[in-house]
């Protein structure tokens, strides 16, 4: 029998603590080579901390940092060997695009001719190769990201850490960036721990999420399962789930705490007792009034917002307990006061135990 | 804490100890040598502790009347630099003026350039129209420098006021008087303060303009310290120079109330 | 309330700083131009010439002025530039106690000089406590120091009353440099030496150059702590002083004053440009 092989990263009860502030606590985690983890979570979670701490920046107050199987907690980060893109980029302004990508091999004493053969590879990997010659300061956002990108993966580092490399960047520029980056790590076949409050970043680039909440980490799993089986209103809330529905469940079946009406979710996930049960503002169907049922609301339209290809509506199904749904502007538009059926299909339904709504509420 | 950590923090507080060593012991020794008596030969610390210093600068060199002086000459110099500061702080801070920064510059030159070089001049001028034994001679020269400052930070606090909130005045119907009583002034207040300190304090620390142009009527504290300094009364010296650095700390402990606050926001901000 | 009142207003706008203007015209251009006028004016009888630069810049006091002074001010602003740059490195991240460091930096400026100057005379008297610990506590010497009115003794005066000009300069360049330019480079496999060498120090030295100027043209100027504590050693603002007041050369101080004042203003025009190259580079 093959034993498991030694995770590229892995992090045993690391503990942090600011002052009185816990920034991590208890941290565990484990990531085998050529994986790509994303660290999800809203400011102040602690990813941050959690990612510089993996680089060395910061020291834990208690717990092992282990790369290979090798114990580097004690070890400066000079001597770990990781590769890092920063949110501000943290390009040399003095150095052109090549003098900053050459920068960590001329450290590792290169010599020239390789050298200058690596840089032109790593900034024909990014498509900057017409550019290696430019300041920084010549360069646009994206560009200047590329060439940390670039930067950080000459040396072929055994770890990539990303520091919310996108937030600097304008709202078109990421999407591109995204994939590159995407790219870039999947071709190298590099390890990964990218850092990230937009889900939808990590949707997309991960193999594996860690959501993170108040210094721990409260789920770790593909993007499909955090997705489908959120561990927490949380995580659920975090994820994209706009409408929170608290239910108690008995035999597979929600009654509303609130009213009389009963979902009847797909898979109740053998939860019984207190619940939430979540649905996409985009999973809401809307019909004119008919008869009441299962997975059924009976509702007022509240208030509307037309955005173009969709329009958003807020309906009111009893007073204190709101639907958002977002529906295609072709299929007909309801007016405030209409009354309105919002059809809940069992599939999209997710149920999750819990009392109340996460601290941050469902997302927007 | 690890015991690498904790051995690179003693380095770090023997420099720190050294720097703070460094900038404070010529003052403790100011303080040493105003209240020490029998402080001579190589010793730690005077014989005895004394306030006679300062008995012997009121006797011998009139102390009173140094301070009464200068406290008199800062005042009026204070008085006249806002005089002249006011409006013109007004004008360069909301109004539209050609060559704006040749005239800023023109304001600003005597803080620019070293004293002694235009002192000479003025020396002249003032002895030529008998100013340099009035309190008014020298404060006007003191405003040389003192309006210049005033004018700095009187433009910034003009330049800070909303104007929407003077016509938001004008709209609910004052007239100017009241505009100026109700809405101006409480608004102009702390940049007024700030201002009349600044040119209380360049008057009353003022050496080197002063040295050229007082009188026997008009000595202040700094040219008293330097004739002390100058006879060989370094006890006496030093007591007045005590009272010299009173307002001075006073200003910088003011200072430091302001900005303590915003360092322990930035500490914890840095957890 | 500007724009719209445009033109029509600056005109009468302007009427705010004429008694400002009309009291510097008087107060302290005139003296100026007086000073000017009176450093061309020979002394025997109203003629104008440049014999009284001719004096000063031809004579070996003069020279010697010239001399002293100038090598003054850069022996204490290298050594105030080496003390300034580890001090603004050290103050960059916010720490307990930064405040008071800050507050204890600024002292030197805040206070008048001349109680200063009078503080360090005491501090290095032959029988003061620097000497105290040497000869009477460590044993490091036999024989006392000899610092007050000497020139190395006034290099560390001036380096004492003046590198806060210059730490405030080097601070504020330090504390524009993104802290994440030196994670980056940790990460990359760099030593905090080689950071140094190859990142911090290049991307400081507009504000090094700056703070090194600003410094310089405090030293050029000194006139309290020379006055006090120089002893026979007179750099240019005192001999101005003495030449006018002892010797009675109005004339000779003014071209002096003048050739100062001019060396100063060059500075001036110096450190604006490096401070204006320091704001530039950090654009990236």
């Amino acid at each position: 029998m093959t034993p498991d092989p030694i995770p590229r990263l892995a992090l045993a009860h690391v503990r942090k603590t600011f002052g009185v502030f816990v920034a991590l606590e208890d941290i565990v985690l484990a990531v085998p080579a050529g994986m790509f983890v994303s660290l999800l979570g809203p400011s102040g979670c602690g990813k941050t901390t959690l990612l510089r701490l993996i680089a060395g920046s910061i020291v834990p107050d208690s717990g092992r940092v282990l790369v290979d199987g090798e114990d580097v907690t004690a070890v400066p980060t000079w001597r770990r060997n990781m590769g890092m893109v920063f949110q501000s980029f943290a390009l040399f302004p003095h150095m052109t695009a090549a003098e900053n990508v050459a920068f960590p091999l001329e450290v590792r004493r290169e010599p020239a001719a390789a050298r200058q053969q690596r840089v032109r590879e790593a900034l024909a990997l990014v498509h900057l190769e017409r550019h290696a010659d430019a300041y920084p300061r010549q360069l646009s956002g994206g560009q200047q990201q590329r060439v940390g990108l670039a930067r950080a993966i000459v040396y072929r580092p055994r770890i990539l850490l990303l520091d919310e490399p996108l937030s600097n960047l304008d709202a078109s520029l990421r999407e591109e960036l995204r994939f590159e980056i995407g790219e870039v790590t999947h071709r190298l076949e590099i390890t990964a721990v990218y850092v990230t409050h937009d889900q939808r970043e990590a949707l997309a680039l991960s193999d594996r999420i860690a959501v993170m909440q108040s210094g721990r980490i409260v789920q770790f799993g593909t993007p499909e399962i955090i997705h489908r089986q959120p561990a927490s209103s949380f995580v659920a809330g975090f994820v994209g789930y706009a409408n929170a529905i608290p239910v108690d469940i008995e035999a597979g079946s929600a009654r509303l705490r609130t009213g009389e009406a009963v979902l009847r979710p797909a898979d109740p996930r053998g939860i019984s007792g207190p619940a939430i049960a979540f649905i996409h503002a985009g999973d809401v169907a809307l019909r004119p009034v008919a008869e009441p049922g299962e997975n059924r609301l009976l509702c007022r339209v509240a208030a509307l917002a037309f955005m173009g290809d969709h329009i958003e509506y807020v309906l009111e199904h009893l007073p204190g307990l709101r639907l958002k749904a977002q529906v295609r502007s072709d299929s007909g538009i309801f007016a405030p006061g209409d009354p309105v059926a919002a059809l809940l299909p069992a599939g999209k339904l997710v149920v999750v135990p819990g009392e109340g709504p996460g601290r941050d509420g469902p997302a927007g | 804490m690890s015991p690498a950590r904790a051995a690179a923090s003693v380095p770090r507080l023997a420099l720190t100890l050294a720097f703070v060593l460094f900038i404070t012991l010529p003052f403790v020794m100011v303080l040493l040598q105003a209240f020490g008596a029998g402080w001579f030969g190589m010793r730690l610390l005077p014989a005895q502790w004394t306030l006679r210093w300062f008995g012997w600068a009121i006797a011998t060199v009139d102390l009173g009347q140094v301070l009464v002086n200068t406290i008199a000459i800062a005042l009026i110099a204070t008085v006249v630099s806002l005089v002249l500061a006011i409006p013109a702080a007004w004008t360069l801070a909301r109004h539209h003026i050609p060559f704006k920064s040749v005239l800023i510059t023109a304001i600003l030159l005597p803080r620019m350039i070293p004293e002694i070089t235009f002192a000479l001049g003025v020396a002249k001028v003032f002895y030529a129209l008998h100013l340099t034994n009035s309190y008014l001679g020298i404060a006007l020269a003191h405003v040389i420098l003192a309006a210049p400052f005033a004018v700095l930070v009187l433009a910034s606090a003009f330049e800070t006021m909303d104007p929407r909130l003077l016509e938001a005045g004008q709209v609910l119907g004052c007239n100017t008087r009241q505009l100026f009583q109700r809405v101006i002034l409480p608004l102009a207040m702390p940049g007024l303060v700030a201002a009349a300190l600044f040119s209380f304090l360049a008057s009353y620390n003022d050496f080197v303009l002063t040295l050229l142009v007082y009188g026997p009527d008009t000595v202040t504290l700094p040219v008293q310290t330097y004739l002390s300094i100058g006879g060989g009364y370094t006890s006496v010296a030093s007591a007045i120079s005590v009272i010299l650095l009173i307002p001075s700390f006073l200003f910088l402990f003011g200072l430091l109330r302001m900005v303590r606050p915003e360092n322990l926001l930035g500490g914890l901000k840095g957890a | 309330m500007r724009t719209r009142r445009g033109h029509a207003t600056s005109l009468h706008g302007a009427l705010g700083v004429m008694p400002l203007l009309a009291f510097l015209a008087a107060a302290f251009y005139f003296p100026l131009a007086s000073t000017i006028a009176g450093s061309l004016h020979v002394q025997a009888g109203g003629a104008f010439g440049f014999a009284n630069y001719g004096k000063f810049l031809g004579s070996h006091a003069g020279l010697e002025t010239l001399a002293l002074t100038l090598l003054l001010s850069l022996a204490a602003t290298v050594l105030a530039v080496g003390l300034s740059l580890p001090l603004a490195l050290a103050l960059r991240r916010p720490f307990r106690g930064k405040g008071t460091i800050l507050f204890l930096m600024m002292l030197p400026i805040i206070i008048p000089t001349l109680v200063g100057a009078l503080g360090l005379l005491i501090l290095y008297d032959r029988a003061g406590w620097i000497n105290f610990f040497l000869v009477r506590v460590l044993h490091v010497l036999k024989q006392p120091l000899l610092v007050d009115y000497t020139i190395p003794g006034l290099v560390i005066f001036y380096l004492w009353m003046f590198f806060p000009y210059g730490a405030l300069v080097i601070l504020s360049g330090a504390s524009s440099i993104d802290p994440a330019l030196e994670e980056a480079g940790a990460v990359m496999g760099a030593r905090p030496l080689l950071m140094f060498r190859r990142v911090l120090l290049p991307l400081l030295r507009p504000s090094l150059l700056a703070g090194a100027i600003m410094i310089f043209l405090q030293c050029f100027g000194a006139f309290s702590v020379p006055l006090i504590a120089g002893g026979d050693h007179q750099p240019i603002a005192v001999r101005i002083y003495t030449v006018a007041t002892v010797f009675l050369d109005w004339n000779g101080a003014s071209a002096m004053a003048v050739v100062m004042g001019v060396i100063q203003c060059v500075l001036v025009i110096a450190y604006q440009r490096m401070n204006r190259a320091a704001a530039g580079g950090q654009q990236a």
